[in-house]
């Protein structure tokens, strides 16, 4: 079957670099996954990320939504289908009310106005915002813009969701906030989520994770696989998450646990019920 | 914030808040043409009376169009004494050098004074009682008839809207880069007029810059929301034009006729 989305050897060096950010990327992801991008700063996932939907323009390699070649003729209908949330809360609100900056989008695509109102309606409602509608921009937190950009996206019912390290200037409540929106919409189904993010912890919940570095993928797998060689991801400038970091030390102290990752749940149980094995 | 013109909105919802900001708009310029047909006092008198009564309709205290009245007191000032001290006239009162009171003089700063107070007063009225984003609104519905021209309607009025909704973000900013150059010991406040234009130049650079970021940030979400240019947009914001505002536009007609016939008589 066709993946979602296929990336065929991508290279993209910035006008003001001599060194790619992006240096021969192939990959895929299916559809309905969530996919988390890794690595650290200037490892080229954000640029990834750009390619996606036609804001830069790889100087080598294609990207193929659905099958279809992105280019000049393509990149609008290919926009429709892929929301994009970014870094900052405050750059990337165009309206000037909430409910104006989430028809924003529809408006671009001439969705005619009594189709906007429900739809409106309806995207404040899954981010929690409704009571917000006519607020202005400067007096919501930045986990409450963050989620009206994303009622912005769901608004426009794309196929895919990109998060631009849209968590990364959060306070912990909004993040907690923006990341337990994702699982639902994921749970739910219809949205296929890339988030890009260096919060190792957040990428755990993600079905796929691909770490990124000097512009070149090193490794795609499950959260399990990757996390499992802590040696890689601090080779590559991560942290480790926790629960790893946890694990790996009481192994070391020879407590008897599984040799591979657990995630923060999978350890608690694991250690609370240990006295049975005994 | 309290100083900005266009932020001086006084949110409430009287009569005059709820008619719509196309019809305030094109009442706001028929009364300065009104103002100009006028004049005789009696003329002034009934506009006078018109405008207390829109004041009165808006539901708000005198005191806030007093309050913007200040900014403009200089300029009211400078163009009555103009008027009072150089018109010459026949029957003088006062004389020193070309510095003459005049009855001419007198009359005329007092016509000039009273226009002044008036188109103030309406103009506050508007600002006051019609949201910044519904003047922008406002101004796009009665621009459109320049896209015969070619003039660019949507877009300028998307920048307007895009302007007024990073006003707050800008402050914002340039409160933190105030502050962060305070921290660094530039002196804000004191010293003469070059000394303190001088310690504007840390503030405006990097001002410009963040602007210029922020600006680059809105472009990459805008064309990723889908936004090309103007046409083929639809909008979600709409104007209502209701029967009120139908029958203010009638009455104002009215008006405009009994003045002009008013003018003939005197």
């Amino acid at each position: 079957m066709e993946p979602l989305i296929r990336l065929e050897h991508l290279t993209y060096t910035y006008n003001n670099s001599d060194v790619p950010a992006l240096n021969d990327v192939s990959l895929t992801i299916a559809a309905g996954q969530w996919i988390a991008i890794v690595g650290h700063n200037g490892s080229g996932k954000s640029t990834l990320a750009k390619t996606l939907n036609g804001l830069i323009e790889p100087q080598q390699g294609q990207v193929y939504f659905n099958g279809v070649l992105l280019d000049e003729d393509s990149v609008w209908s290919i926009r429709r289908k892929i929301g994009v949330v970014f870094q900052s809360p405050d750059n990337q609100f165009v309206g000037a009310t909430v409910a104006d900056d989430v028809a924003f989008g529809m408006e671009n695509n001439g969705v005619p106005r009594a189709e906007m109102v429900p739809r409106v309606a309806a995207a404040l409602a899954q981010v929690r915002m409704s009571d917000y509608a006519t607020h202005e921009p400067a007096r919501l937190s930045g986990g409450q813009k963050q989620r009206v950009a994303l009622a912005g996206v769901l608004a426009q019912q794309p196929e895919v969701i990109i998060l631009d390290e849209a968590t990364s200037m959060l306070d912990p409540q909004g993040r907690q906030d923006v990341v337990s929106l994702m699982t639902q919409l994921q749970a739910a189904g219809n949205f296929t989520i890339i988030s890009i993010t260096h919060d190792i912890d957040e990428a755990a919940l993600a079905d796929q994770v691909i770490l990124m570095d000097d512009g070149r993928l090193i490794q795609q797998g499950p959260p399990a696989a990757i996390f499992n060689e802590g040696e890689l991801l601090r080779q590559h400038g991560l942290t480790v998450p926790l629960s790893e970091q946890v694990r790996t030390g009481l192994v070391a102290q020879h407590v008897p646990l599984p040799d591979q990752y657990l995630s923060e749940e999978q350890l608690v149980s694991k250690l609370w019920t240990l006295h049975l094995n005994k | 914030m309290d100083k900005l013109i266009l932020g001086r909105y006084y949110p409430g919802d009287s009569f005059v808040h709820r008619l719509d900001p196309r019809l305030k708009l094109i009442l706001n310029i028929l009364f300065i043409i009104l103002i100009f047909i006028a004049q005789h006092w009696p003329s002034y008198l009934l506009l006078g009376v018109v405008v207390v009564a829109s004041v009165w309709a808006s539901g708000i205290s005198l005191s806030f169009f007093l309050r913007g009245l200040r900014p403009m007191l200089v300029l009211i000032l400078f163009t009555v004494g103009l008027q009072l001290f150089f018109t010459s006239g026949q029957h003088v009162y006062w004389q020193w050098g070309i510095l003459s009171v005049s009855q001419e003089g007198l009359i005329n700063a007092a016509y000039i004074a009273v226009r002044f107070l008036l188109i103030i007063f309406m103009s506050t009225l508007l600002t006051l009682t019609t949201q910044p984003l519904e003047i922008a609104d406002g101004l796009e519905y009665l621009m459109k008839p320049l896209k015969v021209v070619k003039f660019p309607v949507n877009e300028v009025a998307l920048m307007l809207s895009i302007a007024l909704r990073f006003v707050p973000k800008l402050m914002d900013e340039t409160t933190k880069i105030m502050n962060a150059q305070r921290a660094r010991g530039v002196d804000f406040n004191n010293g003469g007029l070059i000394k303190r234009a001088k310690a504007l130049l840390p503030l405006l650079i990097p001002l410009m810059m963040s602007s210029i970021d922020i600006a680059s940030d809105l472009t990459t979400a805008m064309i990723s929301r889908g936004y090309r240019d103007g046409e083929g947009r639809s909008r979600y914001r709409i104007l209502q034009w209701r029967p009120t505002d139908t029958v203010i536009l009638a009455a104002s007609g009215v008006l405009t006729v009994g003045l002009i016939v008013l003018e003939r008589f005197l």
